[in-house]
């Protein structure tokens, strides 16, 4: 090693022991925290919170929806599934015993004795188009 | 109708439905956190931001900077928390990470306004005696220095000598193997004598 090379080496040296010094330093060097910095950040970290009823719990205690309880709830829930409950009831007795009345009026609507066949003209009396010559 | 449970302080975290937050004390409370607890907020405060504003400082040199990096460090715990991936990275280790990348990000951008001749002395009133002011411009100067460094380089020498982790500690923050963070710090120190030798008279450094 030159005389030149062996000087560089040890300015370096020296120079690297004062670089770790002022590491040491540096390493002590940090003061204490404001009381104002430290109620800013657990304020933010408030304001930040996630809330606990919003996110997890209603996901993790909704029961599954089955298919007759979907049903009941598309089409208006439990009031209205008693009134069709109802009308589903007052068909099949009207089914079983008709009253006198209801017997009557089908008579007269078709014009005969039920069973005595029905002839009903669906396009009129009219040749509305004029097809026949 | 559905009933809406609310899950108290006690039982917020579904345990059974989450991983353990290990043995990492500021994981259970960042568990505590994202569930609502509303004194984990304080909790974590208290543990974690006066350790961001230290590591801060000691590279940055200035208060003002260091409490704002340690409040953006926060600010991203915070929101980190609801997806935090239990059982993989410390929060600790996490937390030395973030603040070393943006020290590192501060201080190359204020290498680019100004130039390592021109780092002042820090603006605050300093006391008078000779050795405050020049221990204030030897920090000044190894903060700048720290500065002109590659960014990989400056953070191990700041883990290493500044916060004074070990070697497998450092490789856990910046995800390297000891061999590299040895030679990281390595180079990164030599470096540092080569940018402060011709300044060794001004920092009060003489040749015997």
């Amino acid at each position: 090693m030159t005389e030149e090379r062996k000087k560089f080496t040890l300015a370096q040296e020296a120079v690297m022991a004062e670089v770790e010094a002022a590491l040491t330093q540096a390493q002590r060097s940090a003061p204490q925290v404001s009381p104002d910095f430290m109620a800013r950040i657990a304020a933010q970290g408030a304001a930040m919170q996630p809330q606990a009823v919003a996110a997890r719990p209603v996901e993790a205690v909704t029961p599954p929806v089955g298919f007759w309880a979907a049903l009941a709830a598309a089409i208006g829930g439990w009031p209205t599934m008693s009134g069709l409950a109802l009308a589903t009831i007052a068909g099949v007795w009207i089914g079983a015993a008709p009253p006198d009345s209801l017997t009557n009026l089908a008579s007269s609507v078709l014009g005969a004795e039920l069973g005595s066949g029905v002839t009903i003209n669906l396009l009129g009396d009219n040749d509305l188009f004029e097809l026949e010559g | 109708m559905l009933r809406l449970e609310t899950y108290s302080m006690d039982n917020a975290a579904p345990a059974h439905m989450r991983p353990e937050p290990l043995d990492d004390p500021d994981a259970a409370l960042l568990d505590a956190y994202a569930s609502g607890q509303k004194e984990a907020a304080q909790a974590l405060t208290e543990r974690l931001a006066p350790r961001c504003f230290s590591q801060a400082f000691r590279m940055m040199q200035n208060q003002a900077e260091a409490e704002e990096i340690a409040q953006e460090a926060m600010l991203r715990l915070w929101r980190a928390a609801p997806g935090w991936r239990y059982g993989e990275a410390k929060v600790s280790t996490w937390l030395y990470r973030v603040v070393a990348n943006l020290c590192t990000d501060r201080l190359r951008k204020r290498r680019r306004t100004e130039p390592l001749s021109e780092v002042a002395e820090p603006a605050d009133p300093a006391p008078s005696a000779a050795a405050g002011l020049q221990e204030k411009a030897r920090m000044s100067a190894l903060t700048g220095a720290l500065a002109q460094l590659p960014t990989r380089q400056a953070e191990a020498v700041a883990l290493r000598h500044l916060e004074g982790l070990s070697n497998p500690q450092i490789g856990q923050v910046m995800e390297l193997s000891v061999e590299a963070v040895e030679s990281l710090t390595a180079r990164g120190k030599r470096a540092l004598a080569k940018l402060l030798a011709p300044r060794r008279a001004e920092l009060g450094w003489n040749d015997d």
